[in-house]
């Protein structure tokens, strides 16, 4: 076995990658000048400077990959910058207001997603601190409850907002609480794996080595829902299951784990009129379609105005949605885009999870696998905690929708994600895969 | 670790696969059913885009047309007033009335002549753009015509009677469409009654000038000689009813011309009652047995066949909803009913189109003219989907020679009698006044003018109704002459 590290990290040409990055651009660059046609004007210096400020940092990045990653995956960034791409043109659509801003945010997180890359000095070194991590992720959200505001009228304090700029701590939690997940979960994987408590004929886990993990889990969970920001609570409890069961690979962890769930949900439904109105709204959203059930309606109606291929870049009526251009995306592509666009959405979700997994599979150690395992947990499970809840699927409870909903501290979470995955698939690989 | 993370791995994918189903559902599956729901406001948005085709009048004289709102929207408006009992009204909350209604589809463009039109706009995303509707009237003759109601209870029929084109169609009181929706409470309490089409879609009493048809009877079945003097004083009494001369007391001989144009109520009682007779027994001196007491039911049956020749008692094909009216009620003829039946009074009822009709049969050679309000509706293509140059009948009412005689007693009853007061300088007018009395008890009578000019090559014809007025000579008469005087000047072909 080769010294670990001790590959070199030898410059290389990443076509696919550079290939594969020509689309996002383009597709921004035919969006933005479908919006302005179809507004009767000519695309402006706006739109173009728009279109070469994506170019730029999507160029950057591939140059920097190649020359300080080069084997990192070449297909994680395309993807997520088609997602990004797609939510520029939405949102010059939705709110032309906030195009310059969110193309604003889109650098700002490509320079994160470099800056994460270069000041690692590797994966490994995350773990040194992953107290540090949770701790800070922690007080973070807990500063809302002192500093929050409700920029825009949603009901939960959960910005901190700092001239004019607007940060969502729970979006950053979510990143470190990943690290700290797997961090703790490779120092007692093996233990967790094995059973050595005995009740009856079940095998119980190790509970005392669990404890921190338990207690950091559940003060951010008890901070989250004390907010009632159920829809971060989710991910947070699905994270958590997921994390667990990759590391231990015991499926009973994720049954006592949907056990607990089912006792906490029951009891936010018996304490929280907020989630009984949920639950209430989730069955029957056209009994209260004036009121709570509005939100929900409208989606559904906007995703069935737009039938298989969409009204067309603003020639829809999107904007009955509220909050169509944050945690509603979606029903604005459906509308406008149709059943083809939403589909190529979820493909797009499907190829990030299928290499971001893929990632965790390829890492140089299992930690470098839990994060990437992590990480991929938390673009999957947003996705689908909002996309479910948009679709009647489940209970509607507001989360961003990774990459494509407007708004700077998803995005710039979101870009430093994909940096730790890059980060994590860029190590020199273990002597066998790295021939 | 690699078994668990591909067992992840499926339990993700497997999310974003019922994502995708959910997606198909909403989208494709129950697409119809969420956007017909009231919770879609695309179905207001869209109606509001939509640019509702323009109505214009015989001359391209815009009577309907949306205007541009500051939000993108746009909306109706009427700019020449007093065309409401044409035109109709379009509302969002109360629907559409009028041409308005009739021709909804085209003018909201959901139907064209132009099959392709509306494809072409989904694809380009224009708004629907409505077709356009061409009417038969001018604006002008029917200012003339609400200028004689002066928003007094009464309608006017303005028609060319040889295509039957409509020229005016006047109901007062009226409304202001454009104002419907402030207004349409007050509309509704109005006891006159402003929303009812008086033109089209409320019976009269006829009063005389239903003497027209009696007297077409008489002539077509040459029950009558019309130059035949007779002496015409007594009053005759019919079970309990008492039939008099008074309309023309100061002469005691006539013949069947003058006792039309003197608006004889004796000599059409007698007519009805014995249209079943070889001969019409008109001079005083009637004993019993009276000529028709045998020939009850085949008199009632010729007038009824007459009546129904003019489709009265039954609706007329036509844009705008007519009401049918009735010969009688629903009990059997007996003698005093055709009797008043016969001079335009009993039970029957009529709306002013249909006497409109009459006159014109007369003037037309005696083929009812098909009534009609549309000449085109052109797609904003050009394409044209209907097209109406006029000329269809209804019927033949009666022989030429028939009309002939009947033209002759109504120049008659304008040029020396009740009608004179129709009379126009250097045009020979023809025409049968009216004044019908329609309960209650007291009340003054409906004031009727049916008639056309120029009677040697008639132009137009015209039914006048002035509610509760007066005798037809002292206010539909004058009224009538100065609408006809301006369809005159204004129609020439």
């Amino acid at each position: 076995m080769m010294t670990l590290g001790a590959q070199p990290r030898q410059a290389r040409p990443r076509w696919l990658e550079l290939m594969l990055l020509v689309l996002p651009v383009l597709l921004l660059a035919t969006g933005l000048t479908t919006i302005s046609l179809a507004r009767g004007e000519a695309p402006g210096q706006r739109e173009q400077a728009i279109v070469a400020a994506l170019a730029t940092a999507l160029f950057v990045s591939h140059l920097w990959l190649s020359l300080r990653h080069p084997h990192a995956d070449e297909v994680i960034l395309p993807t997520g910058a088609m997602l990004a791409a797609l939510s520029m043109v939405m949102v010059a659509r939705l709110e032309p207001d906030l195009a310059t801003r969110q193309a604003m945010w889109v650098g700002v997180g490509s320079v994160a997603m470099l800056g994460t890359l270069t000041i690692l000095p590797s994966v490994g070194w995350l773990r040194r601190y992953r107290y540090t991590w949770a701790v800070l992720g922690i007080l973070l959200v807990l500063s809302t409850f002192v500093f929050g505001i409700d920029p825009n009228g949603s009901g939960a304090r959960l910005w901190l907002g700092v001239g004019g700029v607007y940060f969502q701590p729970s979006e950053i939690l979510k990143v470190l609480l990943v690290i700290f997940f797997a961090a703790y979960l490779d120092d007692y994987r093996e233990l967790l794996a094995l059973s050595n408590v005995r009740v009856g004929p079940f095998r119980l886990p190790p509970l005392p080595y669990l404890a921190p993990l338990l207690l950091m889990l559940a003060l951010a969970l008890g901070i989250i829902v004390l907010q009632r920001d159920l829809g971060a609570a989710l991910l947070l409890f699905g994270l958590f299951l997921s994390m667990l069961y990759v590391a231990s690979g015991r499926a009973v962890y994720v049954v006592g784990g949907l056990v607990l769930f089912a006792g906490g949900a029951s009891l936010l439904y018996r304490l929280f009129s907020v989630v009984k109105i949920r639950v209430e709204t989730w069955l029957d959203p056209w009994a209260t379609a004036d009121t709570t059930g509005y939100q929900l309606v409208q989606g559904l109606t906007a995703l069935s105005a737009g039938g298989l291929f969409g009204s067309g870049l603003t020639y829809g009526y999107p904007r009955y949605v509220p909050a169509v251009h944050t945690d509603f995306m979606i029903a604005a592509i459906g509308e406008e885009i149709g059943l083809a666009g939403t589909l190529v959405v979820v493909a797009l979700y499907v190829v990030l999870i299928h290499r971001g997994l893929r990632v965790a599979m390829l890492a140089r150690d299992s930690f470098g696998a839990l994060v990437a395992a992590g990480l991929t947990s938390v673009v999957g499970i947003q996705a689908l905690v909002i996309l479910g809840g948009t679709l009647k699927l489940i209970p509607l409870t507001g989360v961003t929708l990774p990459l494509l909903s407007y708004g700077g501290s998803s995005v710039l979470a979101n870009f430093v994600l994909l940096g730790l995955l890059l980060a994590v698939s860029g190590e020199p690989r273990r002597s066998a895969d790295a021939a | 670790m690699q078994r668990s993370l591909e067992r992840l791995q499926l339990v993700l994918l497997s999310g974003f696969v019922l994502i995708a189903l959910a997606l198909g559902y909403w989208q494709f599956f129950r697409q119809d059913d969420v956007l017909a729901r009231a919770t879609n406001p695309r179905i207001a948005e869209e109606a509001r885009r939509v640019v509702r085709g323009k109505i214009l009048d015989r001359t391209g004289k815009v009577l309907a047309e949306n205007l541009p709102d500051e939000d993108g929207g746009n909306h109706r408006t009427y700019p020449v007033g007093g065309m409401a009992a044409v035109v109709g009204y379009h509302s969002g909350q109360f629907g559409n009335s009028g041409i308005e209604a009739k021709y909804d589809e085209y003018l909201s463009g959901t139907r064209s002549a132009d099959p392709f039109e509306r494809l072409r706009d989904t694809l380009y995303h224009r708004p629907t753009v409505g077709s356009d509707v061409t009417l038969t009237v001018d604006a002008r003759i029917q200012q003339a015509a609400n200028d004689a109601l002066a928003g007094r209870p009464g309608a006017v029929v303005v028609l060319d009677p040889k295509t039957g084109a409509v020229l005016a169609l006047a109901s007062a009181p009226t409304f202001e469409p454009g104002a419907l929706d402030e207004q349409w409470q007050a509309l509704l309490d109005d006891p006159t009654r402003p929303l009812v089409n008086r033109a089209v879609g409320a019976s009269y009493t006829p009063g005389s000038t239903f003497k027209l048809v009696t007297a077409a009877a008489a002539l077509d079945l040459r029950l009558v000689d019309p130059r035949q003097k007779f002496r015409c004083v007594d009053p005759i009494k019919i079970d309990s009813l008492t039939v008099d001369c008074r309309n023309h007391a100061h002469l005691a001989n006539v013949d069947f011309r003058e006792a039309f144009a003197w608006s004889c109520n004796r000599t059409f009682a007698l007519t009805a009652l014995e249209l079943g007779t070889p001969k019409l027994q008109l001079a005083d001196g009637l004993k019993a047995p009276f000529p028709w007491q045998d020939a009850l039911g085949a008199s009632a049956n010729r007038l009824e066949e007459y009546a129904r020749r003019f489709m009265i008692g039954r609706p007329i094909p036509f844009e705008i909803g007519v009401e049918g009216g009735q010969l009688k009620g629903g009990n059997a003829w007996y003698p005093s009913l055709l009797a008043q039946t016969g001079f335009g009074q009993g039970e029957i009822a009529t709306t002013p189109l249909h006497m409109a009709l009459v006159a014109a049969a007369v003037a037309n050679g005696g083929n009812v003219p098909a009534p009609y309000l549309t000449t085109e509706i052109t797609s904003p293509s050009g394409a044209v989907s209907t097209q109406n140059r006029g000329g269809g009948v209804l019927g033949r009412a009666f022989e030429a020679s028939t009309a002939q005689t009947l033209n002759e007693m109504m120049v008659l009853s304008v040029d020396t009698a009740y009608a004179k007061p129709a009379a126009i300088a250097n045009v020979k007018v023809g025409g049968k006044t009216g004044s019908a009395e329609a309960g209650p008890d007291g009340s003054l009578t409906h004031s009727w003018f049916v008639g056309y000019a120029p009677a040697d090559d008639p132009r137009v014809a015209i039914a006048v109704i002035m509610e509760h007025r007066g005798s037809g000579t002292d206010f539909a008469t004058p009224a009538a002459r100065s609408i006809l005087q301006r369809a005159l000047d204004v129609y020439k072909r």
